[in-house]
């Protein structure tokens, strides 16, 4: 199945209030449809690199997805932090 | 992609976390003692097998077609397959991973799983298989007739 990265900026961490960027792996479907399939909420479990804890947060995402996993902290980021 | 909404992680899903990472971690380790305990169950099976067969067939017996004699033995070999399938479950294997790459981890503990849960599913089938057999076998030994002895001729004494 044809994977991506992609980044999700998190504005406001609930854990430290800052702003964190995640690399994501998205697992696209395989399938073509001929419609827009509609927007997918998912959540998924953080780590505050500030804090070092995690915490939750749901996203949306368009098109046809099958999976979104966390690979981790953005590289620019893990220097940030 | 847009964020709808982030909190620190609920009781609940702090919970989820916990049993995930517990799975993840004795995964390998579930499957293995499994085996490891199966081995000694399909192993003890066959004396315990040979044993209530010989409870149940008649003392002297010895089967009138050769396919009998193999239905006897037939439950007690399929355990024995069954021990040597939980057994290569078990068996200790090599091979190499490196901790810096947790892609290879991954793989290498997915591999493990399916290796593990193959074994553990065939020898349960076969587990399955020799308990329904000897079942058969030994209800079927219980309605064998034991076989009528010889009497003795009857000793008639002609007195003249």
């Amino acid at each position: 199945m044809p994977t991506v990265s992609e980044v999700l900026p998190i504005p406001k961490c609930p854990l430290c209030g800052m702003s964190h960027e995640y690399d994501l792996e998205v697992v696209r479907s395989g399938f073509l449809n001929a419609s827009e399939p509609p927007p997918r909420t998912w959540t998924r479990f953080f780590t505050c690199p500030s804090k070092g804890e995690m915490f939750e947060a749901e996203f949306q995402t368009s098109g046809a997805i099958d999976d979104v996993r966390v690979k981790g902290l953005h590289e620019d980021q893990e220097g940030a932090s | 992609m847009s964020v709808i909404h982030a909190q620190a992680m609920t009781p609940h899903s702090k919970a989820l976390y916990e049993a995930g990472k517990q799975m993840l971690v004795e995964s390998i380790s579930v499957g293995r003692e499994f085996c490891k305990f199966m081995v000694g169950v399909s192993t003890g099976a066959i004396p315990l097998y040979l044993a209530l067969l010989q409870f149940a067939l008649p003392k002297d017996y010895r089967p009138s077609w050769w396919w009998k004699g193999v239905a006897a033995i037939a439950p007690g070999a399929i355990f024995l397959v069954a021990s040597l399938l939980f057994a290569l479950g078990v068996f200790p294997r090599t091979g190499k991973f490196s901790l810096d790459l947790p892609e290879e981890i991954d793989q290498v503990r997915d591999h493990t799983i399916k290796r593990l849960g193959n074994f553990a599913l065939a020898g349960f089938v076969c587990f399955t298989i020799a308990a329904l057999a000897s079942i058969i076998v030994i209800v079927s030994g219980l309605r064998v007739k034991e076989p009528v002895k010889p009497t003795k001729p009857t000793e008639i004494r002609i007195v003249k």
